[in-house]
Order: C-alpha cells, then structure tokens, then sequence
C-alpha cells in the first residue's frame, strides 16, 4: 500500500507538472545523446589509434608527392621530352623495390560515373564546399581513390560485404572491367556486380562493383595529414598498363598519381629524403618530394585524438552539470510548490523518507523514458553500447540531481507547510 | 499518570540577533477525556504549543510526555508514527489536497497506517456518513462548501482514531451557524471520551469548553477549569 502511495505521488507530481516534466525528459535524453556520441568518437578515436597501432607500429609514416609549383617540369613530362615518362617509371620501381620502407600508392582523384542518381555528397570536393559538376547531369564526378596491392592488408582495410582485390585486379587489358570497392554509403544507391560506365583520367571504362567497405573505413591518403574517411569513396586498384602500346596521356597521368604516396619505415626523415633524391638523381626523374608532416602516423593520430578528447571530455563534463543542475533546479522548485500538500501528507502520518522515495522516484521516471529513447535511437544511430553508456549516465545523474531536493525535504517543517497555504 | 505532560517547555525559532522565543517554560499535565481551549492573542505561542502537543514539532528543550512515552526525544519518522496513531488534527484552512477527492483526503492517514483496501473503503464510509458527506466522497475540495470541507477535514483527523484531536482555529474561516455545529462535532467526540484541544482567539468558543489555558507572551499566564 505504502508504496502504492508513492507511485500515486510520483503520478501525480508528473501529471502536475507534465510540460516541465517532458522538457526534462527532452534535455536528459539530448544530453544522453549528445553523451553517447562523444562517447562514440572517443571510442572511433580509440580504435582509429589501435588499430594504426596494430599495423604500423612504431614505424614513420612520411607522404610522398610531386612539387605543385612545378609546372614546366610537369608540362615536359606530360611531353615526355627526353623520356621523362621512362625516368618516373624507374623512379616508382625504386620507390617499390626499396627495402628498408614500404611504398604504398594511394592518393585522391575522382571518376566521372554516368550515373544521374548518384547525390551530391559523393561528388569530388563536396566536403570542401566546392563540388566539380559536370556540365551533363547525367554525369557525376565522385570522389574516388587509387590503391596499390598492400594498401589492404599494411592498413587492416576489409569489406563488409563482396571481396577484396587480387593481384590480377591491378592489371588492366582493353575491354575487361575494373574492379571498384565501394564506401559504406554507395550501399543504398549501388549493388554488388553492377555495372558502372565511367572516364578515369579523360579514358572511358567500365567499372564493376565488386564490394563495398564497412562503414567508417579510414585510410591515410598522400599529401593528407591524417586519414580520409571512406564511406562515400569509390577504391579502386592503382593498376599497371600495357608497356608495348604506345604511351597515352592515361600512362602518364596515372603513373604520374601512383607515384604519390606513402613510405612507412623505421628510417628517419633525413635518411628517408637522402634516398629519394638519390633515387631522382640516379633515374633522372622530374622533382619529387618527401614531406615529414606527420611523420609518425601514431604520434598524429593520438595528438589529433587528445585534443579532440580532452574538448569531448570538457563538453561532457558541462553537459553532464547542466543537465544535473536542471533536474535539481526544477524539482526543487516543484517541491517548493507543493509545500502545502507535503504538509498534508505529513500531517497525516507520512514520514519525510515518504517524501524523499517520491522525489527520488519523480527523478528515477524522468531518467527512465529518457535513458529508454536514448538506448533505442542510441543503438541505431551511434552504437551498439548506446544503451549501457546512456545506463551509466543516466544512473550518475540521477544519483547526484537527487542530492540537493532531498536536503530540502529533509529540512522541511510541517508546521511552516501547513501555514504556507 | 497523567495522560500527556509538558516538562519545562520552550521554543525558540531563529538565531542570534533574529532569535524568537515563542514558548518559555511550559508546564502542562493534560488528563484523558479534557476538553480544553488555548487562547490568547495572535503571537502569543498557542500554535506553537499546540504543534508540540501534535507531534509536528519538537521543543527545543523541556520534556514532553505522552503516556509515558517521551515524545521530545522522537526522530522524524517515530514523530510521523506518532502522529498517524495518536493525534487527529484541524486547522483553520482545512489542509485538503485540492486535487484528491474527498475520499481519497479522508483515506490518506489510512493509507499511511498500511490499511487494506476494504478496511479503508470500509473506514471512510462510516467517517463519511457520521460527517454527512456520504454523498460528496467523489468531489473535490472546491466543489465543497467551508462547512464540508471542515467536516471533510474532521473526517480525515478521525481515521485512525487517534487518542487526542487537536484544532487549531478550526472555525476561522466559517460562518457564525457552521461554526456552532463544527464545535458541537467536538463536543460529541469528547463526551465520546476523546481528549479534544482548541485552539482559539475566541472567548465564547472557550467558554464551550471544561479548562481553558491562557497564554501571553509564550508563558501560561492562566489556567483554570470553567466547569
């Protein structure tokens, strides 16, 4: 009965106050979201970190990229006066052959798919502000990236879903498809097999799905200091072409991207850029650079994330307050408001640990719904852990918005209630 | 024994500089079955006494004895026990809950006394028709005019037939005619052996009464038998 008496309380309380009691089920469940995407990036953070941990190690990471200022030498390569085609060529087999580093191919381009349905968040430099449109809308420029052989297994790269390139993948012969892996957004606009008829470096190809990334996939990107987020990428494989054709403007543009990249290796940066001009002198190749930004991918990474974290940390903390100081401020003044009828209450025999369950209880309901609604949308739209972060917050905060109204009721005179009225 | 005894009573509200003594060295023995009324003029601490007496507060020195049950030296929750099985109160406003119906005011010291449901139905009905309410049990205070509610307050105070009912003013805020018949309500309950208190501004409400206890300035300076 007597707790009957108590849930009738905490009812009525509610229904009392609904609209106040709903903005704070509104706010608890905000700040419970807001909670768990912080705590979702701190732990994307955390697993970008490990998970670069994992397969570099302690290793250096330095980026390597042609001079963008150099445009005569550039202009005479894509001439391919004196050879210069040949001297790259050598370049990047030197650059593979090495064995004190690993030279991964990988940098940014975009495809022109013709696809109209494709939207524009996929669209090259969409993130920028600056999307390239095609002057046909049945055309788009998407966002893509080229990646050598080991760019998959050096970065722990899989898919969620299709496979993963083979060697023959990055070989190309007139008239066959190339394999592209999609990002985890394509999901709802492509299908594993289809057929793509797109242009890569002014040639016409046609592309074929072969699977899609899972979502949330990053790979560190050359001339980028940190990594690129894959999901609304298109990969496809940095191949080789044929050396007994003549050489087209697609040889020389694509070699000319291949050769940007990233070294990962224990060498320092002095020894690392040593080699690489020796390297351009011995094989007479155009200026190329090696940039130490970055240098040690771990070292970015966790810099990147401290900072990032120690913000989120701050957020959580003033969220956390702000939504403590709300549920105790509000349910102070509603227990202010009902002085009258706690007098009543204790007129007629309650005790003041009556009052505090009901308090107690009012807090417990509104961090109920809210924690239920935050675990659901939690669990779809952040993580799966969703519902034991918002357990958590919601506990804490209950447990410490509860302090201050119990003091007040405990301090209550039922004298001073009654007379109240 | 006597039934309940003030030892030495006093009250102070406030610290320091804004320190009030609202009762100064009560001493009051209290026999069962009296009919007694409190007055003296606004402020004089008859409140205040009668807050002590019902458990709602405790001194802040002296004794006080209920049955040879030391009263004073209660915490919260025994006072609130104490309350709920020995004291029946009225106050001048009635302290209805405005949004419970009538039955549900009169069921709450029940509820409190952990009663069952059919004990409480049974309960309130017999309050309810001994207070000619029998017909008003789902309405609200403010549906109700002040003589029901008083009577719907006096239904709630005998619930759990306490041992003394105590009323402060309980005809303040009523007409001269449901005045009469509230008193008259007392009187029955005390000629039924129940120990009744009154607190009252008005002398011919404590002419009504068997001792009248004067106060002034938080000290008893009277206190006589009428009858």
């Amino acid at each position: 009965m007597k707790i009957g008496i108590v849930w009738n309380g905490i009812i009525r309380m509610y229904k009392k106050h609904k609209w106040l009691a709903f903005l704070l089920i509104v706010q608890c469940f905000v700040c419970t979201l807001l909670i768990n995407m912080i705590f979702g990036t701190i732990l994307k953070t955390h697993s970008s970190v490990s998970k670069f941990s994992r397969f570099i190690g302690s290793k250096s990471y330095y980026w390597v990229n042609d001079d963008p200022d150099d445009n005569i030498g550039f202009s005479r390569y894509m001439k391919n006066q004196n050879g210069e085609y040949k001297k790259l060529k050598d370049f990047y087999e030197c650059l593979k052959r090495e064995q004190s580093w690993k030279f991964l191919s990988v940098d940014r381009q975009f495809i022109n798919i013709h696809s109209a349905g494709i939207p524009d968040k996929f669209l090259f430099q969409y993130e920028q502000g600056c999307p390239i449109e095609s002057e046909d809308k049945s055309k788009k420029d998407v966002k893509c990236l080229h990646v050598s052989k080991n760019v998959f297994s050096e970065f722990g790269v899989t898919v969620s879903e299709g496979r993963e390139f083979q060697n023959e993948d990055f070989h190309y012969d007139n008239g066959e498809y190339i394999p592209i892996i999609l990002g985890h957004e394509y999901k709802d606009i492509f299908s594993l097999g289809q057929i793509l008829d797109g242009e890569y470096l002014s040639e016409t190809f046609k592309f074929k799905v072969i699977g899609f990334l899972p979502e949330l996939t990053e790979i560190p990107v050359s001339g980028n200091t940190g990594t690129i987020l894959c999901d609304r990428y298109i990969v496809m494989p940095a191949f080789s072409f044929n050396d007994n054709s003549e050489i087209s403007f697609f040889d020389k543009a694509s070699l000319d991207h291949y050769v940007s990249g990233v070294i990962i290796s224990d060498l320092n940066f002095a020894d690392v850029e040593e080699r690489i001009n020796r390297y351009i002198l011995e094989t007479g190749a155009r200026k190329y650079s090696v940039n130490p930004e970055g240098s040690n991918v771990i070292k970015s990474l966790t810099s990147v994330s401290e900072s990032e974290l120690s913000r989120l940390i701050y957020i959580f903390i003033i969220l956390t307050i702000f939504t403590i100081a709300s549920i105790s401020i509000t349910v102070n003044g509603f227990i202010r408001e009902n002085y009258y009828e706690y007098g009543v209450h204790l007129l007629s025999g309650a005790t003041p640990r009556f009052l505090v369950k009901q308090i107690i209880g009012f807090i417990t309901l509104i961090m109920s719904i809210s924690f239920a609604i935050s675990s659901i949308v939690g669990m779809f739209l952040i993580s799966n852990l969703a519902p034991l972060v918002s357990l958590i917050f919601s506990v804490v905060v209950a447990l410490l918005s509860s302090v201050f109204p119990i003091n007040v009721v405990k301090k209550v005179d039922v004298n001073n209630l009654i007379r109240r009225q | 024994m006597d039934f309940l005894e003030l030892k030495n009573i006093c009250k102070t509200f406030g610290r320091g500089e804004n320190e009030v003594k609202a009762l100064k060295d009560i001493n009051i023995k209290i026999g069962k079955g009296e009919l007694i009324a409190i007055t003296g003029k606004s402020g004089c601490g008859k409140s205040t006494l009668l807050n002590i007496i019902g458990g709602l507060s405790l001194p802040s020195s002296g004794a006080y004895i209920f049955e040879g049950s030391k009263i004073s030296s209660y915490n919260q929750n025994e006072l609130a026990s104490f309350r709920n099985r020995n004291i029946g109160f009225v106050v001048q406003s009635f302290a209805l809950i405005n949004d419970m119906t009538i039955f549900d005011n009169i069921a709450l010291p029940l509820k409190y006394a952990g009663k069952k449901s059919f004990e409480i139905n049974k309960r309130v009905k017999e309050l309810t028709d001994k207070m000619e309410l029998s017909d008003k049990t789902s309405f609200f205070p403010s549906q109700l005019s002040g003589g029901q509610c008083q009577r719907a307050s006096i239904a709630r105070a005998l619930a759990c037939n306490p041992r003394v009912f105590l009323a402060d003013e309980p005809t303040g805020a009523l007409d001269e005619q449901t005045g009469k018949n509230i008193l008259n309500i007392f009187k029955s309950l005390n000629e039924g052996g129940m120990t009744v208190i009154i607190v009252t501004h008005d002398l011919e409400i404590a002419s009504m009464c068997n001792r009248r206890i004067e106060m002034k300035d938080g000290t008893i300076f009277n206190d006589y038998n009428l009858k």
